[in-house]
């Protein structure tokens, strides 16, 4: 088998760190539009965040979005453009913290583009502090003491979104494992697919290592999402109709 | 076609007519009419109407059409404007066109909803960060509100950059004759709109492309500030301004939108009664008319602006009269309207 | 000549529709004209009043101070614009709604009493346009009801009738 870099993705070094979840879901989202034959249909949404940098490595028509509109500069986009395929790429403080209501919005809307939701419990360009995702206990540099109940309960983003009707897909996968690796791929080519056959909105919440930001070596935090995080955001389909 | 139309309506029909692609808005008063009248007729046309969750939402729909190179609106009142600036400022950073209509309100805070203009310094200083500006168009009438959006997206495409129709209260909610006639075409607008050379529209057939203002590179930001800088002094050429009798005037009567209605009626009061007063109405207060300002000035012309704040647009006229000149204001703020009598009586204690 | 009018009353009581109509009639007669509306947050209820100008030539600002005639549907209304009218100014009162002694220089007509012969108290607002411009003839009747028609007719021609009945009954009562 003949291993080569996906036409969707530039032959750039990144600069996330070692042990980051954002390299290998660039290149599994890569690998999916390649497969799909959809690179010159994108339009790209990066968010504030780690991937802001997204269109440095992304080798399609990409922009930027202020911190936790995606969902509406997407929604515009697509309602204008709807032959094109539109997604966002969003972390948890973009999506689930300052751009909460253009999330619920766009979703009851059911618009017709795709949310890839990098949940990595933390800010990380920022150096760490806490998100609404962030575990009970962890310690950031805003929680120095570990989370405590006053700071607010990890956010469950794919279960607040399957009450809203006008969702089509919701799936939680996970980057820490080779097996996991592959599910998150699958899941992806799924919403993409959902947009290209008008199924309205869907969202894949991908559990990604912060290895940085969790004070641990890149092993350890493969191992953080497997014994804590997938327990407080369980792996699954949370709604496909 | 001439009608009987709210300038808010008016406002709507010239921007179908200028090829508006996509507007979204969120409601508030006194601009409602534009909200309702787009979801009726941007439908009608077959084209994007999308009342949104926030006037967040709102601005950024806007950004998002304008990377795909389309024409996207929306409208607001003084505190929906004041939560778009964050993205205003991206807009500009990006370079993008849109074309945003602030019907002001009075304020600060939740203010009233009568018909202000507090909000100059907000669209003509800045509003959000970092160095930008915005061409700023001030319609007085309601021909002005058909007419405006097509001039407005003309020149946002033509420097990339955002345009903002600054309404007010009165000219939004005031019914008048509006000839809905077919607008104007400018002679170089088909190169103008075309957006091929830079809009994200899929990279068939060329090489990807990324719309971005996060400038990280050691010195790049300064280079396109540099960059955008050029742009916006480029702008200067405009400028628009009416000015009636000005040349034997002893006094001359600035003032945009509303004011520059009542100003006009104090004007043809004291022309009447033998004094010697001239009329300055700016049509662009970004760029501003500080050259013919100061030119009047250098003649040894007087000043008196008004406004329906507690003066804003005035420190514009200093600046360009550079105390070679006497400036007098006469503001209302808070939604009140100036007086006539009001302004006849302090022209005349200037003579 | 430019005549400005202040219509006033609380939302609901035909206020706005009253100004309209008597700025379509003026366009008829190619009269420049303007309609300024004024209310408060509620859109039923609350104070409400419309300045008109109705003029030959441009007219400057939209904002009546002080008013050439004035058309009153509130006790409220009366009080605040009364002082206003210019000193050749004339006051038209819906005295169904407003009582008054009879000292005061205004023009009076029972308008709901008016309008209920013709089925509701819903067309008083008519009937004063009709006692005002059988008063001051600053509009011709036949444009007003060219007007009333033209507001009315996505309603029916029933109602379009009844309005300009309504109208003409206040045209007799001057």
């Amino acid at each position: 088998m003949k291993f080569e870099m996906p036409e969707s993705l530039k032959k750039t070094p990144q600069h996330y760190c070692p042990g980051c979840g954002h390299g290998i879901i660039h290149r599994i989202l890569s690998e999916v539009i390649d497969e799909l034959n959809i690179r010159e249909k994108i339009i790209a949404v990066a968010p504030v965040g780690c991937a802001v940098f997204g269109y440095l490595y992304w080798d399609f028509d990409t922009c930027e979005a202020p911190h936790g509109r995606p969902p509406s500069v997407a929604t515009a986009i697509k309602r204008t453009n709807p032959n094109k395929v539109v997604f966002t790429y969003q972390g948890d403080g973009d999506l689930a913290a300052i751009g909460g209501n253009e999330m619920l919005h766009t979703a009851n809307r059911g618009e017709n583009i795709t949310i890839f939701f990098v949940n990595n419990v933390c800010y990380g360009m920022t150096g760490g502090q806490m998100a609404p995702t962030t575990m009970p206990n962890q310690v950031t540099t805003t929680t120095t003491q570990g989370r405590t109940e006053e700071d607010g309960y990890p956010m469950k983003v794919c279960e607040l979104l399957s009450n809203i009707d006008y969702v089509h897909y919701l799936e939680r996968v996970a980057v820490n494992s080779p097996a996991n690796t592959l599910k998150a791929k699958a899941a992806i080519k799924k919403a993409m697919e959902n947009q290209l056959n008008g199924k309205g909105f869907s969202l894949v919440e991908i559990l990604a290592m912060c290895p940085t930001a969790w004070y641990q070596t890149p092993v350890e935090s493969l191992q953080m999402i497997e014994d804590t995080i997938s327990k407080a955001f369980p792996l699954g389909v949370f709604k496909d109709s | 076609m001439i009608k009987l139309m709210k300038g808010n309506n008016a406002l709507v029909e010239g921007s179908i007519s200028a090829g508006l692609d996509a507007y979204f808005g969120y409601p508030i008063t006194p601009q409602n009419e534009i909200t309702e009248s787009m979801s009726v007729r941007m439908r009608e046309e077959g084209r994007v109407f999308l009342q949104t969750e926030s006037e967040l939402a709102s601005v950024n729909m806007i950004y998002g059409v304008a990377m795909t190179g389309k024409k996207a609106l929306t409208s607001s009142s003084s505190p929906g404007i004041s939560l778009m600036q964050e993205t205003i400022s991206y807009m500009a950073g990006c370079e993008l066109p849109t074309v945003i209509v602030n019907v002001q309100r009075g304020g600060p805070g939740l203010g009233n909803i009568s018909g202000a203009q507090g909000d100059y310094f907000q669209a003509v200083k800045g509003g959000g960060h970092g160095d930008y500006k915005m061409i700023v168009l001030t319609p007085s009438n309601v021909q002005e509100m058909y007419e405006m959006p097509k001039k407005a997206f003309y020149l946002a495409f033509k420097y990339k950059n955002p345009v903002m129709i600054l309404a007010d209260g009165v000219i939004g909610q005031m019914i008048e004759k509006v000839d809905l006639n077919e607008l104007a075409k400018y002679p170089d607008e088909d190169e103008v709109f075309n957006a091929s050379d830079w809009a994200l529209t899929g990279c068939k057939n060329r090489s990807s492309r990324f719309i971005r203002s996060l400038i990280m590179e050691e010195g790049a930001l300064t280079e396109h500030n540099y960059k955008l800088l050029e742009k916006f002094n480029k702008m200067e050429v405009e400028v628009d301004f009416e000015e009636v009798s000005t040349d034997d005037a002893d006094v001359v009567l600035v003032g945009y939108g509303t004011s520059a209605r009542i100003i006009y009626d104090a004007y043809l009061n004291l022309r009447d009664s033998g004094f010697n007063v001239g009329y300055l109405r700016p049509k662009t207060v970004f760029p501003f008319p500080s050259k013919r300002i100061a030119a009047l000035a250098d003649a040894g012309k007087k000043f008196m602006v008004v406004e329906m704040s507690s003066g804003q647009m005035v420190e514009d006229v200093r600046l360009a009269v550079l105390g070679k000149s006497e400036v007098q204001f006469y503001g209302i703020p808070g939604g009140g309207v100036p007086e006539v009598e009001t302004i006849i009586s302090k022209v005349k204690n200037m003579m | 000549m430019k005549k400005e009018i202040i219509i006033t009353g609380y939302g609901g009581q035909g206020i706005m529709q009253a100004g309209n109509i008597l700025i379509k009639a003026a366009i008829l007669e190619d009269k420049v004209t303007t309609f300024f509306p004024s209310y408060g947050a509620e859109m039923r209820g609350g104070a409400a009043n419309c300045k008109v100008i109705i003029s030959d030539e441009f007219i400057g600002s939209p904002i009546v101070y002080k008013p050439d005639y004035v058309l009153c549907f509130s006790r409220l209304a009366f009080e605040k614009f009364r002082k206003s009218l210019k000193p050749d100014g004339l006051m038209f009162l819906n005295s169904d709604l407003v009582k008054i002694e009879n000292n005061i220089d205004v023009l009076v007509l029972e308008a709901n009493t008016l309008s209920e012969k013709f089925g509701s108290k819903i067309m008083a607002n008519m009937a004063m346009l009709g006692l005002f411009i059988a008063r001051v003839k600053l509009l011709k009747q036949a444009s007003m009801e060219e007007a009333i028609k033209e507001s009315f007719k996505h309603k029916g021609e029933k109602i379009v009738n009844l309005n300009i009945e309504v109208f003409r009954a206040g045209l007799d009562c001057v």
